[in-house]
């Protein structure tokens, strides 16, 4: 037995196909990169050979968690609470105040009690930060003189 | 329901409509995962420690809901109330007189002035102050219809952008005008909840939005008219987001994308205030109804 | 019927003898995020560890293209796990990598020394450069190491509010009596507080009243006290020296409570924010 097949060269125009035994055919390297770059846009999203090993605890760490858990679900009702009764609260002091505005003077009671439509929040009120930036607070500020 | 035997005929009584025992067997769902004996996991809560699908939630402080319930609640209790204030009725569904036969299983009655039913309008209470629910991005990538590699950029930008996993977006109908072949993989699309939320709100607010030239704000006639405010970004916009913009290389191409801020307001006017608080500015003339 | 309307007549009438006011509570936001108590840092610990464990793998090989000096010095950070080998005994259990990543554990991604230590030598004479060193600013101001009240960049994540002291030493919040003006039309409430503070404090100051609702009434036989709430936005409170007050501080809920007297605390102890 021929040890390597001659290769039967065969000519179509200039390209010459040659057979060699124990080439790859298919590698890595042959998709296009486009779609090399998708596969590896999809491999970031999905989760094959990257997920970590499940957590397996035992009955006491288990307990422990659902300790912990019932806690902060406690912890939340009582802060959750004290926030809805505090302004249930404030409802009722603005019905009161309200109230008492409308027997005064019906005309202050109008105009406090004029629809709101369109306000909007000022867009230098900032929601808070973990740390302070450099400039806490704008001292400087200037009336506009009309 | 009024309904008149006629004496002469018994057709309309052999009218499925009117039948008054409603098929129930259809309707019971029959999650088959939790019938299987084989994996324990999938049948406990995804919140649930022992579940494959376990992820925290409260992993660190959310400084966005605490400002919510610490300064503007209490601002928007103040802002929203109207003394005495009662439930506004919306329009509903009528009822046919029946002074016809047809009358009988014909569709029902539209309300009054409206193609559909509209909510009551309740008054603003402690327990109903108008808060942001969820955020939902949604990235349509017209190109896809020649190109299906660009629906995954997109889905993949979405997942760069918020920290969560997009879930694809498929066009639903055929167009032909637009090309568009139905089932075709066209984008992307991801809510956000909570923490995630908050994330992407403060990022949105604080390094993208004040960073686009001229930008005016989100259009006051835009909403849903039920407390959903939505806006654009365009393709130019994202490249504003850090995670962008720190490897540029890596994104030769950003997309677009439409964001809707679902709030629990009753109207767009309520949604409006709540979501010029959190920093995004609004312009054009106040849209009331 | 008759009745009615003349019990409602009597009630209308009555309004002459009571002086009408428009207290305000002049708050300051948060500009830091609240102090968390031990137990909130205590559980986030231990659910962003549980975060750590269950993330997927970082994929590195998006970031940093093979063959890249980025990439050799990424993987030159990591510390890379404990590979399986046949025949050796492992006393923390046979590893499970993956992706170069232990499965069992959480996985800790090292930056590269340049961009982890802002590049100590050759780019640390440049201020703007993104890689230098985040080092975040104090919590605790000048203002709160001073205790001056009179600061507004004190307690910064409390809310503030501004109250003054009178000539018989009471500690109140400003209020200022309704004027109609000459077209007999009364100025409404929160325009008449957000006037007086101006005259009180200053004009440099900028404040967006909440609503023209009043949050609350200080209630008395002889004045009624309607309480506009309205936030400081940026400015300066400096009072004025023919002003009926004579001190002024900003505070937090807790010493409002030491500095006014019990029922005037019960009544707006509502209105005022917890932290």
């Amino acid at each position: 037995m021929l040890p390597v097949r001659q290769p039967t060269a065969k000519r179509t125009g200039q390209l010459v196909f040659q057979f060699v035994r124990g080439k790859r055919t298919k590698s890595k390297g042959t998709l296009a990169p486009a779609i090399q770059r998708a596969v590896t846009q999809l491999s970031v999203m999905s989760a094959g050979r990257k997920q970590p090993k499940m957590l397996k605890l035992s009955q006491e760490d288990y307990i422990k968690h659902q300790t912990i858990q019932t806690c902060w679900a406690m912890y939340q009702k009582e802060l959750r609470d004290k926030r809805n009764e505090q302004l249930r609260l404030q409802y009722k002091s603005t019905e009161a105040a309200m109230e008492l505005l409308q027997k005064l003077d019906p005309e202050l009671f109008e105009a406090a009690n004029a629809s709101e439509a369109g306000k909007r929040f000022p867009l230098e009120l900032k929601v808070p930060t973990e740390f302070p930036p450099k400039k806490i607070w704008y001292y400087n500020y200037k009336v506009k003189q009309e | 329901m009024h309904f008149v035997r006629g004496f002469s005929t018994s057709q309309g009584t052999y009218k499925s409509a009117c039948s008054l025992v409603k098929p129930v067997h259809h309707l019971v769902k029959v999650d088959k995962s939790k019938l299987s004996p084989r994996f324990e996991g999938l049948k406990y809560d995804k919140n649930d420690i022992r579940s494959p699908a376990f992820r925290p939630v409260a992993t660190h402080q959310d400084r966005v809901s605490d400002y919510y319930h610490d300064t503007l609640q209490s601002d928007l209790l103040l802002i929203n109330y109207s003394h005495k204030a009662e439930v506004k009725k919306g329009v509903k569904n009528r009822t046919w007189d029946y002074s016809s036969p047809y009358h009988v299983n014909r569709q029902v009655r539209k309300p009054k002035g409206s193609e559909i039913q509209l909510p009551d309008i309740k008054p603003i209470k402690w327990h109903n102050i108008p808060a942001i629910e969820s955020v939902v991005i949604n990235c349509y990538v017209k190109e896809a219809r020649e190109n299906q590699l660009l629906p995954i950029s997109a889905g993949l930008q979405l997942q760069q952008l918020t920290g969560c996993k997009p879930r694809p977006v498929y066009s639903r109908t055929d167009v032909p005008t637009w090309k568009v072949r139905r089932g075709t993989h066209m984008g992307a699309k991801v809510e956000l909840k909570g923490r995630p939320m908050a994330q992407f709100l403060s990022t949105l607010t604080e390094i993208v939005l004040p960073r686009k030239r001229e930008y005016k704000g989100i259009s006051n006639k835009s909403g849903s008219r039920f407390g959903s405010i939505s806006f654009g970004l365009t393709s130019e916009d994202v490249k504003f987001f850090p995670e962008i913009e720190s490897n540029q290389d890596l994104w030769p191409k950003t997309f677009g994308m439409h964001i809707n801020i679902n709030s629990s307001a009753q109207n767009d006017v309520q949604a409006r205030t709540l979501i010029s608080a959190f920093g995004l500015p609004f312009h054009g003339p106040e849209k009331l109804r | 019927m008759r009745l009615h309307i003349l019990a409602h007549r009597g009630v209308a009438s009555t309004p002459q003898s009571r002086t009408i006011k428009a207290g305000l509570i002049l708050s300051r936001i948060p500009i830091v995020t609240q102090d968390l108590t031990s137990l909130e840092k205590q559980y986030y610990d231990y659910q962003s560890e549980l975060e750590k464990r269950l993330m997927w793998t970082f994929p590195q090989y998006f970031y940093y293209r093979k063959g890249t000096l980025a990439e050799k010095r990424f993987l030159a950070a990591q510390k890379g796990p404990v590979s399986r080998q046949p025949g050796v005994w492992f006393p923390k259990g046979i590893p499970d990598v993956k992706h170069n990543r232990e499965r069992r554990t959480k996985q800790v991604v090292n930056l590269p020394h340049s961009l982890s230590n802002g590049g100590s030598s050759e780019e640390g004479s440049d201020g703007d450069s993104i890689s230098r060193p985040i080092v975040p600013n104090s919590r605790i101001t000048q203002a709160d190491k001073s205790s001056d009240l009179q600061s507004l960049e004190r307690g910064l994540s409390s809310t503030l509010y501004l109250l003054v002291k009178n000539n018989t030493g009471q500690w109140k919040f400003p209020s200022f009596p309704v004027k109609s003006s000459l077209d007999s039309k009364k100025r409404p409430l929160h325009a008449t507080a957000e006037a007086g503070l101006r005259d009180l404090g200053g004009p440099n100051i900028n404040t967006w009243s909440i609503s023209n609702t009043p949050a609350g009434v200080l209630n008395s036989p002889e004045a009624a006290e309607f309480l506009i709430k309205s936030h400081i936005i940026s400015g300066r409170f400096e009072l004025q020296p023919n002003s009926q007050y004579n001190e002024f501080a900003w505070l937090t809920k807790k010493e409002i409570q030491q500095r006014v007297d019990e029922a005037y605390y019960q009544t707006l102890a509502c209105l005022l924010a917890g932290n």
